[in-house]
């Protein structure tokens, strides 16, 4: 389930201005100081809303990148486990459609 | 965040597992929401003590005196000998109309043995006012509007005035027929007057009290303490040295009064 609609074409982004991340080891402490929420991410979490400040991306995209940038291969992380990652990020408010999502 | 390209065997293994777990279900992502409600709660949860041997002296109009120095409570009933240096020595005085009415004390009633110009109505003065209504041994004879019981057991003689069976002791105080004071403070412990609350030591969670959004105190002496909180943080806000005033305030912005 998303915040909003989506599809497989739907380009994903994460504002850094909006963030405030703290890595602590394997997890890392973010606050999303629009909603004044803080959340805490594991490392694919963590990894995909630092991939998706970097660069916006698809669902198959952003699988790619954190596969290569975890050294993972698609056993170990299947893209319905990214996919799923990213719309809780979404229901969060740490991700969003780019089109939806607010400039920074 | 996750840069070190470096993994160990034992740690990717623990990364498969929470991904297998995550395959699973298991959230990847947790919230913390930094809720009003939460916040709240703790803005009531302080709670405080009351330093040893604080005590409330009260009187009859709602006045209050707040301190440590002796009293000798008797349920609720401060000595007499001590009321005087207890106010003297208190650390914080509230006027007239402070304290809610069920703490007050009971006013001492009009003593019907002091004329409020001389010492007393057993004096000289008065027996030779009422020499035409005594007897032959100095009992006065009992005439409408005046009473004598005769031979006061404690000694004293009898005043007179337009209420039956008034006796009064040597000192110009009403006494009853076994020459024990009535309504007034000649006792060890005061009668009237005055009230007295021991708070010493007492643990007090203000927010127990706040139901609906505001409070609702217990009748105890600890709802006295509160009473006389608020009315401080009315007037000094969260200064000064009265005990648990930075809890009280911070319950009182709580509640927005």
């Amino acid at each position: 389930m998303a915040a909003g609609p989506y599809s497989a074409d739907t380009l994903w982004v994460a504002h850094a201005a909006h963030l405030i991340v703290e890595p602590h080891e394997d997890v890392s402490v973010v606050f999303h100081k629009l909603s004044g929420d803080t959340h805490i991410l594991n490392f694919l979490s963590a990894a995909i809303v630092e991939l998706l400040e970097e660069q916006p991306g698809t669902f198959a995209e952003v699988t790619g990148r954190v596969l290569t940038y975890l050294e993972l291969d698609a056993d170990d992380c299947p893209p319905s486990l990214v996919e799923s990652t990213m719309l809780q990020l979404d229901d969060t408010g740490l991700i969003a459609p780019q089109n939806l999502a607010g400039s920074a | 965040m996750q840069k070190s390209k470096v993994r160990s065997e034992q740690f990717k293994a623990h990364r498969r597992q929470l991904l297998r777990m995550g395959a699973a279900g298991l959230p990847m992502v947790l919230t913390l929401r930094a809720s009003a409600s939460g916040a709240l709660i703790s803005q009531l949860r302080c709670t405080f003590t009351i330093p040893n041997s604080t005590k409330i002296l009260v009187d009859d109009t709602g006045q209050a005196w707040v301190g440590t120095s002796k009293l000798g409570i008797s349920g609720n009933k401060p000595q007499n000998k001590n009321i005087s240096k207890f106010k003297n020595h208190a650390q914080y005085v509230f006027p007239a109309g402070t304290v809610p009415s069920s703490y007050r004390a009971d006013a001492c009633p009009p003593d019907p043995c002091y004329d409020g110009v001389s010492n007393n109505l057993n004096d000289a003065n008065v027996d030779s006012m009422f020499a035409h209504l005594t007897d032959s041994e100095g009992d006065y004879q009992a005439t409408e509007g005046f009473s004598g019981a005769g031979g006061g057991k404690k000694g004293g003689s009898h005043s007179h005035n337009n209420d039956d069976h008034i006796q009064c002791d040597n000192h110009g105080h009403q006494v009853d027929e076994h020459g024990h004071s009535i309504g007034s403070n000649t006792g060890k412990y005061a009668d009237c007057g005055y009230k007295a609350y021991n708070v010493s030591n007492n643990q007090i969670a203000p927010g127990d009290y706040v139901n609906n959004g505001s409070w609702s105190l217990p009748g105890d002496e600890d709802g006295l303490y509160l009473s006389l909180s608020i009315n401080y943080a009315d007037s000094y806000g969260n200064t000064g040295g009265w005990p648990g005033i930075s809890c009280i305030v911070s319950i009182l912005n709580y509640l927005n009064l």
